[in-house]
């Protein structure tokens, strides 16, 4: 420890910790000597510390990990998108629906297609149940992890 | 009509389900995939009855052009399962130019995965992907070409090898496209060796550099073709000098183009 530079630098932590809470960004990352930290909120690790190896990642958790991330409110049944791309509610323009708020659906019964580069992902529902609300349009891009459907 | 599998596709273990007449042979790969098919399983026709497009549009394949899906079940994120509309894309690529004999610029694949000849549409490519709970994703890449005819009445030029009295049967064009892929889907290792792939696709896509607009549910976003990301997404500089990243839409290649 004594001829080495610390690895963690736990000030420029705190220093990013602020920056990441003023600018509301959801990740900040730098490159500090031949160390790169990254900080983020919203989900474990909150601190990743990459340092030459070896690379002892000891540090504590700072506030930003207590800020509670508003989009991953997730609700208990909610269905999410797999990935990023276009969501539709039926197989063809103007089609009849998957599925529709009030229907029962048994696990693995399709409730929407989500589409990239062509490819019609067929999204299952992960358990069964009742369809309780329906967070997307026909045609609507969506991101990674958003909510589309509530099954309850 | 004899399909058949080369040595390459039989040494890497795929096999073969060959039909008479089909309905859909995304359909009939998927419904394998249900009943516990690994994967590496080819269904193949010179007719199918049901065939789709995008959006269940319809896919007319008459008797002779080509209906051929591989169904692979992989082990990878949906988003890297796409990218397997890439690898259909320069398997056919190549097949075609051992079946055909057409100046190399004449053939360019379009975004995402469309095969063009001389601008007109060759073939057409749809994958259709099950997410499972086991971590795989069961994806059915479903290839269409226009060996004997291209169907009338289309919202775009299309074309079949016949029309440049090229005489091959469906079967002489599926034996170097399922070669091909045994080689391609190696390399692809995955999604791992998506990033080579992704540089022989720029080499032989249609339009980069130039204008293009795409279709994205009701709205039209315009720019310049710049360039595919690391997932095989389309990136377009809009001409405010912004870059726009599409993984879905409707593309047109050209200044011209409208939505319709």
């Amino acid at each position: 420890m004594s001829d080495k530079k610390p690895i963690v630098d736990k000030d420029l932590i705190r220093e990013l910790a602020d920056l990441l809470k003023e600018t509301d960004l959801t990740e900040i990352e730098i490159e500090h000597g031949d160390t790169r930290i990254r900080v983020g909120r919203g989900g474990a690790p909150a601190i990743q510390v990459a340092a030459p190896p070896p690379a002892p990642v000891a540090a504590a958790p700072v506030a930003v990990a207590a800020e509670a991330p508003k989009a991953a409110a997730a609700s208990k049944g909610a269905v999410n998108s797999p990935m990023v791309g276009t969501a539709y509610r039926a197989p063809e323009p103007g089609g009849k629906p998957f599925v529709e708020v009030g229907d029962k659906v048994r696990e693995g019964q399709t409730l929407c297609i989500i589409e990239a580069m062509k490819t019609m992902n067929q999204i299952p529902a992960t358990r069964s149940g009742t369809v309780t609300e329906i967070l997307i349009e026909d045609g609507q891009p969506v991101e990674f992890g958003e909510p589309l459907m509530i099954v309850e | 009509m004899t399909f058949a599998l080369g040595p390459k596709a039989i040494a890497a273990g795929y096999r073969l389900d060959a039909r008479e007449s089909v309905g859909s042979t995304n359909a009939e790969a998927l419904a394998a995939a249900r009943t516990g098919d690994a994967g590496r399983l080819w269904v193949v026709s010179d007719h199918q009855s049901a065939g789709k497009g995008r959006r269940n549009s319809a896919w007319q394949t008459p008797r002779g052009n080509l209906a051929a899906t591989i169904l692979s079940v992989v082990p990878v994120k949906p988003e890297t399962a796409a990218t397997l509309g890439f690898v259909a894309g320069l398997c056919l690529d190549e097949a075609v130019r051992k079946v055909a004999p057409v100046a190399p610029e004449r053939l360019r694949l379009k975004w995402p995965n469309d095969v063009l000849l001389d601008g007109r549409k060759l073939a057409g490519i749809l994958l259709e992907a099950e997410i499972r709970g086991d971590g795989r994703v069961a994806v059915a890449v479903g290839i269409g070409v226009n060996v004997v005819g291209a169907p009338a009445g289309l919202p775009y030029p299309a074309m079949a090898l016949a029309d440049l009295g090229i005489a091959v049967t469906a079967a002489d064009l599926f034996l170097p496209l399922a070669e091909a892929w045994a080689g391609v889907a190696a390399a692809w290792d995955e999604g791992r060796g998506f990033p080579a792939l992704r540089r022989v696709w720029l080499e032989r896509a249609a339009g980069i550099g130039k204008p293009v607009s795409v279709r994205v549910g009701r709205d039209v976003l315009s720019g310049t073709f710049e360039t595919i990301d690391g997932e095989g997404r389309l990136v377009i500089r809009a001409a405010d000098g912004g870059e726009r990243t599409i993984s879905a839409g409707e593309v047109h290649l050209g200044g011209a183009a409208t939505a319709r």
